[in-house]
């Protein structure tokens, strides 16, 4: 089967970043990373299933998190993902190269300023 | 790195409880997705429904989910294995078919190729450098005109006489150091019935070490072994060493003898070392003596019949045509030195070649020739089984057409379907080559044994050659048999639709279909050559040799070499112990042994003819009185002789019909004279005329003159008298099958002539059947390629006249409901296989018309391989068969349920 192209709009990479910089704040579950960042994004950026679950098992194969499964607060097991420390580093690579990435698109945006 | 490994590692063995786990994870996800919708208010259900919505495809998630487990390639591949394989349990008969097929395909090709490789490719094991080892060739014309000028095409020949060689090899050898050995021979060890035939080859002293071999134990022939005064030594192969010996040691030491010679083994040579020439060679001798105690002095000499092939290892810097000419400058002014000068072409040249005889200058022998037909056959034969798993693979992908229009629909893409065809085709494939390797290990040494049964061959039954090609061949019919079912699925992609179970049925027909058409035709090519080999066969089985050749056998009294003449009075006792045997019906004696050897004397005068008009002969043999008629040679005109044909009476001789024919045409014979002795004027008269005999060879150009003498009358002319002295051969006509008189001869033959070795007894049946052997292989190998052949285009050719019925039940049962009549759909049906058939039929025969210049040189006494009957009688078996093959799916059509096919309507 081929490959399936980017389900969301996201930048390709993007999700892997947004997805261990939700992780900074601690273990969370696959729903509850989703909800994050569609909260922190004020709805901008809705992760579609289709692509968080193939992200975070990908990310996992990396090294860059880990996976428990522990009881949620509403009594059910659920799959915890937990930033590892080679995330931690990647983490920083990824942030910086998104940086890079913005003031570059911003320049092009704006290129009198 | 080493993390990532792990992890991959552990999902691999664990990927039922990840696939667990998996589920899991998506549930709660869901579950929480609907929670989250229940605390905004919304009713259980419509939330869990929600939910479910904008989750969107789970199996497309899970599915892609799993790709990230980095996994995901080897996966799949698994996934398609193990649904290849559950595809051929599903289809058992289907997968014996292309399984069986195949398997006879290359295993028959892969010995094929090994030993052609041998003969053409590969250089012998064991040399060093062998590149730098070139054979030599003398390239002279044979025929003189009246005023010696020589005329005619020049022959290459790897052979030279002594002095031409020593030219080569003189210390200023223009050429680098230049061996020489002789073809092998078959010579008893020892003496009597129990001595083992070894095959001998002889060699110059600096041979083996040109070569470059290394011996396992002991030491090779040198250049000190040349001495004729040295002490006779032997150099053993490896596969003549474990036959007679427990160790290596042992046979350092042991001693044969051959020709009352005995000779010391020194040294074991390497397993697998043939020499120069694929034929086996179970002892290698040093030349100069051992021809000196066979043949005396004269050996060396020009004219003296013998032979040696010359190897030469080049120096490095010069080039072969430099090499040429110089040893063309030494050969030319040897011939020149020799008093025998005159009758050798003076403008012989020589030239350097490969190692290997079979890419040298000369012509392909008809042994070559015929295993490169061979090999040719075995490949077309793996090229219908390629196109026979092709067709059915198609056939299947059509049936399952549905199933491939699911995968679509899931997303799967053209090359995905692509990718599963090859595999399953692969899958396949594999499977066959590895009954392939069994094929070839049992036929692989049977199929060397009979075309070349001179050959020696590899020590395993199988070797990275053939193994290697097994595995190429796999792949390469693995792959190529997928094409056309993939590119049809891939095709049938844009056309049909889930729906779609019926219609659009026309698409990939003429990918069948002509690959059925090619299918017959390969067949046809195979069937024309069967029978055109059989004609062959059949005309040379019943060649008229002259003797009545059932049931009669020969015993040699003169094979081995003797010290005064033959012992009378022994033959007395042989042919009178001979004839109180119960199997054997009367016993004659003759100087020549027939169908085996020729012996002339100097020739009879004729009044009125200065010399005879034979290019051979004329040959003689001196009988007694009872030859012809046990011999079974017809007596055409006048008598044979008797029994009052004494030394006192009027001498008297036979003539056979090539002699009488050429020396009084028109004339008869009967009554004339033949003077022998120069200027003697004694008449002895020829009473008789008898059919020629074929002593050698199997046409009529190879009917020599033979005249026949009375061995009473022998004494009064010493030439004759020391012929019969030194000569003579018992025959023996037996009543019904020889076998049973063989063993009781041989044992009388140990009695009275202990020193002759077994070769000696021969039933003239034996000695006739290798002359026929090319079409006896021939046929039996093209029959054997044929019939497989024809098996497989019935399959085929069944299978797709079946499928297309399949398809079209609908159609046929519409017609009937229509009022069409049973026999008509019937002969629809069979008209469709027919003109397959047909098409076949027609591209084969121009095929094998194009084909025919392989086997032509093979054929029997020039004849065609455009021979119209076997044509025809081919065509004849191909259409019947596919007649045949179509009248079941036939019958099923003609039964077409009418109701059905109103009710699916």
């Amino acid at each position: 089967m081929t490959p399936a192209s980017p389900r969301n709009q996201l930048l390709y990479g993007t999700l892997d970043l947004l997805i261990l910089r939700t992780l900074v704040y601690g273990p969370a579950h696959g729903h509850a990373i989703a909800g994050h960042i569609q909260r922190v994004s004020e709805d901008a950026l809705r992760i579609e299933t289709g692509s968080l679950y193939p992200a975070l098992h990908r990310l996992e194969a990396r090294g860059w998190i880990a996976a428990k499964w522990k009881t949620s607060d509403k009594g059910k097991r659920a799959r915890y993902y937990r930033l590892t420390r080679t995330g931690r580093r990647q983490l920083v690579v990824e942030q910086s190269r998104w940086q890079q990435l913005s003031v570059a698109v911003t320049r092009v945006l704006r290129p009198a300023d | 790195m080493l993390r990532q490994a792990l992890h991959r590692f552990r999902c691999l063995w664990d990927r039922r409880r990840k696939d667990a786990e998996l589920d899991e994870e998506i549930r709660f996800h869901l579950a929480a997705e609907a929670e989250e919708r229940i605390d905004a208010s919304l009713a259980p259900e419509r939330a869990r429904a929600e939910a479910q919505r904008d989750f969107g495809n789970v199996l497309l998630t899970r599915e892609l989910t799993r790709e990230a487990w980095g996994w995901a390639p080897a996966e799949r591949l698994l996934r398609d294995i193990a649904s290849a394989f559950r595809m051929m349990r599903r289809n058992a008969g289907y997968t014996c078919a292309v399984v069986l097929t195949l398997a006879l395909g290359i295993g028959l090709n892969a010995p094929m190729y090994e030993m052609l490789s041998r003969l053409f490719l590969q250089p012998p094991p064991h040399i060093e450098d062998p590149d730098a080892v070139h054979r030599v060739w003398l390239s002279e014309r044979d025929d003189s005109d009246d005023r010696g000028v020589f005329t005619g095409p020049a022959s290459a020949w790897d052979r030279m006489q002594w002095l031409e060689f020593s030219a080569l090899s003189a210390d200023s050898a223009p050429t680098g150091a230049v061996a020489g050995y002789t073809a092998r021979r078959f010579m008893p060890n020892g003496r009597g019935q129990t001595a083992e035939n070894l095959s001998v080859s002889w060699v110059t002293g600096a041979f083996l070490d040109l070569l470059g071999v290394e011996p396992t134990i002991g030491r090779l022939i040198g250049p000190e072994d040349d001495d004729p005064a040295a002490a006779p030594v032997a150099v053993v192969s490896d596969g003549y060493r474990r036959e007679r010996f427990a160790s290596p040691q042992e046979a350092l030491g042991a001693t044969l003898e051959f020709d009352d010679v005995t000779y010391v083994v020194v040294g074991v040579l390497p397993p697998g070392f043939s020499g120069p020439d694929p034929g086996g060679v179970d002892v290698w001798l040093p030349l100069k003596p051992a021809v000196t105690a066979l043949r005396g002095d004269r050996w060396r000499n020009f004219g003296s019949g013998f032979y040696l092939t010359p190897l030469a290892r080049l120096p490095r810097g010069l080039t072969l045509d430099a090499a040429g000419a110089a040893a063309t400058a030494a050969v030319r002014a040897a011939r020149a030195d020799s008093p025998f000068g005159d009758s050798l072409d003076p403008e012989a040249t020589v030239v350097l070649g490969s190692i290997l005889r079979t890419r040298g200058p000369s012509s392909p022998s008809g042994e070559i020739r015929l295993a490169l037909v061979v090999g040719g056959v075995t490949l077309l034969v793996l090229l219908i089984a390629a196109v026979n798993m092709s067709n059915l693979l198609l056939v299947r992908v059509a049936a399952r057409r549905r199933e491939l229009a699911v995968r679509y629909a899931l997303g799967a893409g053209r090359w995905g379907v692509g990718r599963l065809l090859a595999i399953e085709s692969l899958v396949l494939a594999t499977v066959s080559g590895a009954v392939a390797l069994a094929v070839a290990g049992v036929a692989g040494r049977t199929l060397r044994l009979t075309l070349l049964p001179g050959h020696q061959g590899t020590v395993d039954a199988l070797n990275f050659t053939a193994v290697g090609f097994t595995g190429l061949a796999v792949l390469a019919v693995g792959l190529g048999a997928a094409i056309a079912p993939a590119v049809y699925a891939a095709r049938s992609r844009q056309i049909e639709r889930l729906d779609s179970s019926r219609g659009a049925s026309a698409l990939g027909t003429p990918v069948r279909t002509g690959l059925i058409v090619v299918q017959v035709a390969l067949s046809l090519v195979l069937l024309c050559g069967t029978a055109v080999f059989y004609r062959s066969f059949e005309a040379a089985r019943q060649v008229d040799v002259g003797y009545a050749k059932e049931n009669l056998i020969t015993v040699d009294l003169a094979g081995f070499r003797r010290t005064g003449p033959l012992d009378e009075a022994a033959i007395d006792a042989l042919e009178s112990r001979l004839q109180s045997l119960p199997d054997v019906l009367d016993v004659a004696q003759g100087t020549n042994s027939p169908m085996w050897g020729q012996a002339a004397m100097p020739p009879p005068r004729v009044e009125g003819l200065d010399r005879l008009p034979f290019n051979e002969g004329p040959y003689v043999s001196l009988t007694t009185s009872n030859f012809f008629r046990v011999a079974g040679l017809a007596i055409l005109e006048g008598r044979g002789f008797t029994e009052w044909d004494r030394a006192e009476t009027q001498k008297v001789a036979v003539v056979d019909t090539t002699f009488a024919d050429g020396i009084w045409p028109g004339r008869s014979a009967v009554g004339q004279c033949l003077f022998f002795g120069q200027a003697s004027t004694d008449c002895t008269t020829v009473v008789g005329v008898v059919e020629s005999a074929l002593d050698r060879g199997l046409l009529d150009a190879d009917r020599a003159a033979v005249y026949y003498l009375p061995i009473s009358q022998a004494s009064s002319n010493p030439i004759q008298a020391g012929f019969v002295k030194n000569m003579r051969t018992v025959v023996v006509r037996t009543r019904g099958n020889t076998a049973r008189a063989v063993q009781p001869t041989l044992l009388a033959l140990a009695d009275l002539f202990p020193d002759l070795p077994r070769d000696n007894v021969r039933s003239l049946q034996t000695v006739f059947a290798p002359r026929i052997r090319t079409w006896t292989i021939g046929t039996g190998l093209f029959g054997a390629s044929a019939a497989l052949a024809v098996l497989l285009a019935a399959i085929g050719l069944y299978a797709v006249i079946a499928f297309g019925v399949r398809q079209r039940e609908l159609e046929f049962g519409i017609r009937r409901a229509l009022g069409a009549r049973a026999s008509r759909l019937l002969r629809m049906v069979l008209t469709r296989g027919f003109s397959l058939a047909a098409a076949g039929v027609v591209a084969g025969t121009l095929a094998a018309l194009w084909a025919g210049r392989f086997i032509e040189p093979l054929l029997f006494d020039d004849r065609t391989p455009r021979d119209p009957l076997a044509f025809a009688v081919a065509a004849l078996v191909l259409l019947t068969i596919a007649v045949a093959a179509s009248l079941l799916p036939a019958r099923r059509a003609s039964r077409a349920d009418p109701r059905q096919a109103l009710e699916a309507e």
